[in-house]
């Protein structure tokens, strides 16, 4: 059977559409406040139309505003744009800029921490059999040269004896704040531009009702990026991508970290609609029935 | 009688050369002209915006600030595009400015879906309940410009064309998510159902 007709998704949609349906009476009430409003506050007709801009906010006693008045908001929403676009456009360049200036240092400094019998090397590349990674690979580090005398093994096997450990914690710190606040981060993590550009994937992907290929993303993102870089948003798609699955368990989890992270998450409400909040009305109808 | 788009806007244009204190002849036959046009669209926009998410208790309030941006607007109105296009796109920035506030000041927790079946219901309206709640839940897990092509195309019944022109996409994009939307819901609706 066709999708475009299918008896049940029909019937569903007729009774959602019934039940919207207005009274009469509802509507002579609402026209009458709207008389009211109009008769309080005179129509000005020369204003400035402004199609796209969004409306006045205001519910039943939102004041109608005049001439003089709306001029004077969209003058001072258009500084307001210009000067919050700068403001972002000066972060997101910052933010580049720094990560291109970044030296590419080895990940242990030879001639601070290299000792007897230690290996370096360079880690093998991938196996061609391996799947391409979503994300663009990591940037490599600057190779080391093998030293005289020492043998060549993967940098992987070097850094996991604890000693060298210690040793790849002696990188020399760039900055003050900056280290303290991203020490939890994988060494050449993305950079804020980019988690955004991948989350943005991440989303479109979930839009477009490919829920596989967003948590892939998601996981790839959380392997490179900062933690808290938009971790709110991260984990609110991984909870709808989560649904679209059908993993109602995992969507949870997320959601659970979502609280934990920010308990009066903006996310809240749009998850509201999601599976997790179905699970809830469910287990809390179960509850009530008992 | 109807007044058609023409006169309507030959009497806007008369208004604009006279200015606010326009003779009350004039005045007297837009105010007849917004109450057409309501007479004839309120319902649509009310639905729209119970679609578009805004609660039963705050749906007068949202009427009442859509109608008279209506009121304030009409007499721009150019007839370029579908009235209730025009009137769509209205609603659609008071259903944003709500859910705005709404996330501002949150309102109590929803009531649960099934809340309603403890209550049996003669006019079917426990039916009409839960499939609003599907509806809501499902739109609840949309951007906004899908929940826009959900409730011109599936709910209110618009043709491609007309969603198109409301949502600023391109017919064929409109054409291939209204089938990708119908897939997604099904699949909804089923999982929903085996959950209870």
């Amino acid at each position: 059977m066709s999708i475009d007709n299918d008896p049940v998704v029909v019937e569903v949609l007729r009774r959602a559409r019934a039940q919207a349906a207005p009274a009469a009476s509802d509507l002579e009430g609402v026209l009458a406040r709207v008389r009211s409003q109009i008769a309080a506050a005179p129509v000005v007709l020369h204003e400035v139309p402004e199609p796209d801009a969004p409306l006045a906010r205001g519910g039943a006693g939102a004041r109608v505003p005049g001439r003089g008045a709306l001029q004077w908001t969209a003058e001072l929403r258009r500084w307001s744009g210009t000067v919050l676009s700068l403001g972002i456009g000066f972060a997101i360049g910052v933010q580049y800029a720094d990560h291109r200036s970044r030296p590419e240092v080895p990940l242990v400094s030879p001639s601070a921490t290299l000792g007897a019998g230690d290996s370096l090397a360079m880690a093998p590349p991938a196996a061609p059999s391996e799947p391409m990674p979503l994300l663009e690979p990591r940037p490599e580090a600057t190779s080391v040269p093998a030293l005289p005398g020492r043998t060549s093994a993967p940098l992987d096997s070097a850094v996991s004896t604890p000693k060298a450990k210690r040793r790849s914690l002696a990188v020399p710190a760039r900055s003050s704040s900056r280290t303290r606040a991203t020490t939890a981060a994988p060494q050449e993590a993305l950079s804020f531009a980019q988690v955004v550009e991948r989350l943005e994937q991440a989303q479109r992907a979930e839009r477009d009702l490919s829920p596989e290929v967003a948590l892939r993303l998601l996981d790839e993102l959380d392997a490179h990026a900062d933690a808290a870089a938009l971790r709110q948003e991260r984990l609110a798609t991984r909870v709808l991508a989560a649904c679209d699955l059908g993993d109602v368990a995992a969507a949870q989890r997320a959601a659970r970290e979502l609280e934990t992270v920010d308990p009066g998450s903006v996310y809240a409400s749009r998850l509201g609609g999601s599976c997790i909040a179905l699970k809830a009305a469910d287990t809390s109808s179960v509850r009530s029935t008992r | 009688m109807a007044l058609g788009v023409d006169t309507h806007q030959r009497l806007a244009r008369a208004l604009s050369s006279t200015g606010p204190g326009a003779p009350a002849p004039v005045q007297a036959i837009l105010t007849r002209r917004f109450e057409e046009i309501y007479a004839e669209h309120a319902p649509f926009t009310w639905r729209t915006l119970r679609h578009l998410g805004i609660a039963p208790d705050a749906i007068e309030d949202a009427m009442q600030e859509l109608w008279v941006v209506v009121h304030r607007r009409h007499t721009q109105f150019e007839g370029r595009s579908d009235l209730r296009t025009w009137l769509f796109g209205i609603a659609v920035n008071v259903a944003r400015n709500h859910r705005r506030s709404a996330r501002r000041h949150p309102a109590p927790e929803p009531l649960p879906l099934t809340l309603a079946g403890e209550i049996p219901d003669p006019s079917g309206g426990e039916e009409r309940a839960q499939a609003t709640a599907l509806v809501q839940g499902f739109l609840g897990t949309l951007d906004e410009q899908r929940q826009q092509v959900f409730v011109c195309t599936l709910l209110e019944g618009w043709s491609a064309l007309e969603t198109a022109q409301a949502t600023g996409l391109d017919e064929s994009t409109v054409q291939n998510r209204v089938r990708a939307l119908r897939r997604a819901f099904k699949t909804w609706i089923e999982r929903h159902r085996r959950k209870t």
